[in-house]
């Protein structure tokens, strides 16, 4: 668990949003409350780890508008949904919308630790997973346009020769684009190549 | 006599004055009486009163009278001669021959009986003559002579003759008086009368009885025996130079330069004269000839000219005037004789030889003229007739003035009547020889307007019956949508007299009713159809829309209302009638058009009960609404109290536990305990706020709303109410709504009790009484199971139910409503069925007016 990770409490209810932020202290999380789904947009920062406790009914915009917003975003934060009045529809919606979990008012304390706890498993994973594809990415646009052109052509399996072939240039030049490329990909081996190449583009 | 020598200057000068005169007058004036006179002879001398104007306008032609051209031959005994031939109409005299008079004078001078006799009305025209003296002096002698004139003893004979040459008729009296004569003198008391005949005279004259002999052609002669109008008596034997011939025919000539004719034959296309159409030597001979070779002397000749003389027929030969001519034997040979004509001249046609006859001829020969009697005349005199003609002395000059030589027994002329029936001339027009081609050719134009007019008839039936068909097929289309229109709607139709007697029924309203129609027609339909109202009672003519119809016109309407079908069910129908009006605006019946709505009232009943469910999910799921935002409000400050609870039991657990934090957050779980109390207040204000204030307001409006409401669920249950109010007009304090919301619910709670009991069992009854000063008791009681004690226990606890869709709340919300009201709901099971009560609050107002009311009269 990542030492940051903050637990962002949105409830338009002072003391229950107070009392949540309490709670976090008391297992020494650390939380941020805002008063509503606007609020905690305004304050938006993607690359702050952590997940969300939100409230459904609230002035504004309500709990699931702002939970199907963050979908849209490359890096969503888990969101835990907790209402007081709960009713099965909302419930379904919430969970279809990628909620964690789905929370009745007055809640078992425990119940929602537990879901806070997985909540920010599952948010650091996330992270580390958009990182190491950020870093091949960058390692990716160092190559230079026939390293990648090559590049393309030894992962669809093509051997020296006929990419040589393909786009006209002799084959030592193919081998030392090859080469040189798998170096910037800090590619040991083919097979690793490879690896690196599907992460980014599973197709 | 010398005064009559005196008289007669007069009368002859008064004679053309008066003939003027009366010549203008035409001949109205003209008596037919005749006087005669036989003695006295007058002799006169006389002018020539001759005048073609005479003749022209007496001709017999135009009016048949048959004495006309008179001779007069005058003789002054002293003095001159003269002869005088007048044919004076005015002067209607008779010749009287002296029976002593001298055959041989007759050429020269006669002796004449002359008598002017005159008609009264002339008498009355001569009365206006100036010398009226003379002409009465006239008429007193004329008077004088009345004994002498009406003597006669004789009877006059008439002896029609044929003018064959058209000579004036005087000509033809002159010829054949002489004959007359001589039978006058053979026959003594007889007077015989020449009367001259044109061709087309003679058959009428004969016909009608106007003359007594008839001597005529043998053409004529066999048209008139042919219808046996005639006897012949003798035969002529004509004169030709020395000798005399009992035969004649015709002579067919042309001019000898003439080469283009030479037989018969020839005359095809020729222009042809001959003497008349009726003459029998001088055109009929010739005919049979003509016929024999297929001409028709009408259609094949160029051009065929009657000349009325036969000698004209040969001057027009002569002139040019005609190629070829027809005359009788015997004309040529005459005019030879008489060197008008010469024999290089012409040539004869078709020139025959016959025995004993050397005149030239081209025909057949015939009998000559016949003298005959005609039908009417007595037999005895014919045959002295007869006999005096034969007796006829060879020396007696009528011969030589008739031109004829003797007279033998009649001939046979069944020679003409073959002729006759061979050109087929009447009256053998139609002899059997008559063939259906003549028949065709002759009368062509009757079959053809025979068959056009058949045409036409068969036309006009054609078109008749077309017409008939399309008329047909209109009435049957017409018939056939009167009975779409009547038999395929649905609604059912029927129609009444104003007696109520059914006139007609459509197919719906059979189906409908399940009667026929032979149920129906002519029967009174309200004790059929309509003898009971939908509530039982009997329904009678009075309030019948029908017969409020017929009442006063007017088109009536029901909506909802039962005809009963045969089977003795009812069915809910609505209805309209509608008055059927004569021409004359009465009305003489009405129509009747029903729907059953049965299953419209069915349908209805289904929606409103729909409605109901869905007003009641509506409440429901209000009510689920309210209890979620209260949830809401009291889960916020629970979530507060737990979460900060656990937080506070966390911060205590720690190693370094802060006891002021932990203060703080225990005063914040106080303080949320505090909120929720609040939000329970709050409601409890809101709802209090919501309760709308009691009013007065009378227990009959209440328990009308309340029925109304659930009129359609007692009727649909079949559930007999009976209202027992005590008071109706009492005012009770009562919130409205919510009074109406417990009585609805005890009632309705009644009907399902009664749901499954036998329909005579499912009673219920509401009624009122006032219990105290200041209360009405309201009660409703049902007939139905009843209610275990365990039930009864906790009847008002909220959800307990005994219905499976029940969710518990009535009664309890029903008590906290009346127990609002003052008062709790009480319940009486009794041994059938269970009572329901409650009190209301009589409104103060009332009671206190009627205390005071009470005070003012106590």
């Amino acid at each position: 668990m990542d030492k940051d990770a903050t637990v962002f409490i949105i409830d338009d209810d002072k003391e229950v949003r107070e009392a949540i932020e309490l709670l976090m202290h008391s297992i020494g999380l650390r939380a941020k409350t805002y008063a509503s789904a606007q609020d905690y947009l305004d304050h938006f920062n993607p690359d702050l780890p952590g997940c969300l406790i939100l409230d459904v009914r609230m002035k504004g915009m309500s709990g699931l508008a702002l939970q199907e917003h963050l979908n849209t975003l490359p890096l969503a934060p888990p969101v835990i949904i907790i209402t007081g009045h709960g009713d099965v529809p909302m419930a379904v919606q919430a969970v279809q919308n990628g909620a964690a979990n789905f929370i009745e008012k007055p809640f078992n304390e425990q119940v929602l630790l537990d879901s806070i706890h997985r909540a920010l498993d599952v948010d650091a994973k996330q992270r580390g997973k958009a990182l190491k594809k950020a870093e091949i990415q960058e390692r990716l646009e160092r190559l230079t346009r026939r390293e990648h052109q090559v590049i393309e052509q030894v992962v669809k399996g093509e051997r020296n020769k006929s990419i040589a072939k393909k786009l006209s240039i002799t084959q030592s030049t193919v081998e030392a684009h090859r080469a040189r490329a798998m170096e910037k990909l800090e590619a040991k081996s083919l097979s690793e190549l490879m690896r690196i190449m599907i992460s980014i583009n599973p197709e | 006599m010398k005064s009559w020598q005196n008289i007669q200057g007069l009368l002859f000068d008064d004679f053309h004055d008066i003939r003027k005169h009366l010549l203008l007058q035409k001949r109205k004036y003209f008596t037919q009486q005749q006087y005669k006179v036989r003695s006295n002879p007058v002799y006169l001398p006389c002018h020539r009163l001759h005048g073609t104007e005479e003749q022209n306008f007496f001709s017999r032609k135009k009016k048949g009278i048959v004495n006309p051209g008179i001779t007069i031959e005058s003789e002054i005994k002293d003095g001159a001669l003269g002869r005088i031939r007048t044919p004076d109409p005015l002067v209607r005299s008779q010749i009287l021959y002296p029976t002593e008079l001298p055959a041989h004078r007759t050429g020269g001078v006669a002796e004449v009986a002359y008598f002017p006799c005159f008609s009264n009305e002339v008498k009355g025209i001569i009365a206006h003559f100036s010398r009226l003296a003379a002409c009465f002096h006239l008429l007193l002698v004329l008077l004088l002579f009345i004994p002498e004139i009406t003597l006669a003893d004789g009877t006059f004979i008439k002896v029609g003759v044929l003018n064959n040459q058209s000579m004036p008729d005087s000509e033809v009296i002159r010829l054949w008086e002489p004959t007359a004569d001589y039978l006058a003198m053979k026959l003594p008391g007889y007077d015989f009368e020449i009367i001259p005949l044109g061709y087309y005279e003679v058959e009428a004259a004969v016909g009608q009885g106007k003359v007594d002999f008839i001597l005529t052609n043998p053409g004529i002669f066999v048209s008139l025996a042919a219808r046996n109008w005639v006897v012949p008596l003798a035969t002529m034997n004509n004169v030709i130079g020395d000798e005399s011939y009992s035969q004649y025919g015709g002579v067919i000539f042309t001019r000898s330069d003439n080469d283009s004719i030479q037989t018969l034959a020839d005359l095809r296309g020729k222009r042809v004269a001959a003497v008349n159409e009726a003459s029998f030597g001088g055109f009929l001979t010739a005919w049979r000839e003509l016929h024999a070779l297929g001409i028709d002397p009408y259609n094949d000749l160029f051009q065929l000219t009657f000349t009325q003389s036969h000698r004209k027929v040969v001057s027009a030969v002569l002139e040019s005037k005609a190629l070829a001519g027809i005359v009788r034997t015997g004309t040529l040979e005459q005019l030879l004789r008489e060197h008008q004509l010469e024999q290089q001249d012409i040539k004869i046609i078709n020139p025959m030889q016959s025995p004993d006859f050397p005149l030239v001829h081209s025909t057949r020969l015939y009998p000559e003229w016949p003298f005959s009697k005609v039908q009417h005349t007595n037999t005895i005199l014919a045959d002295k007739v007869a006999l005096a003609l034969l007796r006829m002395p060879s020396d007696f000059p009528s011969r030589f003035t008739g031109g004829y030589a003797k007279w033998t027994l009649p001939r046979n002329y069944s020679e003409a009547h073959t002729l006759f029936k061979e050109i087929k001339l009447p009256p053998y027009a139609f002899a059997d020889t008559f063939t259906l081609s003549d028949a065709l050719k002759r009368y062509w134009y009757w079959p053809l307007i025979g068959l056009l007019t058949l045409l036409a008839l068969l036309a006009m039936v054609s078109i008749a019956r077309r017409r008939n068909t399309r008329l047909e097929a209109a009435k049957q289309k017409l018939e056939y949508q009167y009975e779409l229109i009547v038999n395929s709607v649905t609604d059912g139709i029927y129609g009444v007299n104003t007696k109520g007697q059914c006139t007609f029924v459509n197919r719906a309203m059979q189906h409908m009713t399940g009667w026929q129609a032979t149920d129906l027609l002519g029967k009174d339909l309200q004790p059929m159809l309509h003898h009971t109202r939908k509530n039982g009672t009997p329904a009678s003519t009075k309030e019948c829309p029908m017969y409020e119809s017929f009442r006063d016109n007017q088109p009536h309407f029901s909506s909802d209302d039962i005809f009963w079908r045969k089977d003795g069910r009812c069915i809910d129908v609505e209805y309209s009638s509608t008055p059927i009006k004569d021409r004359t605006g009465k009305t003489i019946g009405g129509v009747v058009v029903f729907r059953d709505i049965s299953e419209r009232k069915e349908a209805r009943e289904k929606l409103q009960q729909h409605e109901l469910q869905l007003s009641h999910v509506a409440r429901l799921s209000m009510l689920g609404e309210m209890a979620s935002g209260i949830a809401h409000e009291i889960n916020q400050p629970l979530t507060a109290i737990a979460t900060n609870s656990k937080a506070c039991i966390r911060m205590l657990e720690s190693r370094h536990p802060r006891i002021e934090a932990c203060a703080d957050v225990m005063e914040k779980i106080a303080g949320q305990a505090e909120r929720a109390g609040e939000v329970i207040r709050h409601i409890r204000r809101f709802v209090t706020k919501d309760t709308p204030e009691m009013k007065p307001i009378s227990i009959q409006t209440l328990l009308d709303a309340v029925l109304d409401l659930l009129h359609n669920e007692l009727q649909r249950h079949d559930i007999k109410l009976s209202l027992n109010i005590s008071h109706p007009n009492i005012q009770v304090l009562a919130q409205e709504i919510q009074i109406e919301q417990v009585l609805i619910n005890l009632v309705r709670n009644a009907i399902e009790s009664l749901e499954h009991k036998p329909a005579h069992q499912r009673l219920m009854e509401i009624s009122t009484a006032r219990k105290a000063e200041n209360k009405l008791e309201i009660r409703i009681t049902d007939q139905g199971p009843g209610l275990s004690t365990a039930i009864k226990e906790q009847l008002f606890d909220p959800f307990v139910t005994t219905k499976q869709e029940g969710m518990g709340l009535g009664l309890s919300i029903s008590q906290g409503i009346i127990e609002a009201h003052g008062d709790r709901i009480h319940v009486d099971t009794l041994q059938q069925g269970v009572s329901f009560y409650f009190s209301l609050p009589i409104d103060s107002a009332q009671q206190q007016s009627s205390t005071r009311n009470g005070n003012l009269y106590g």
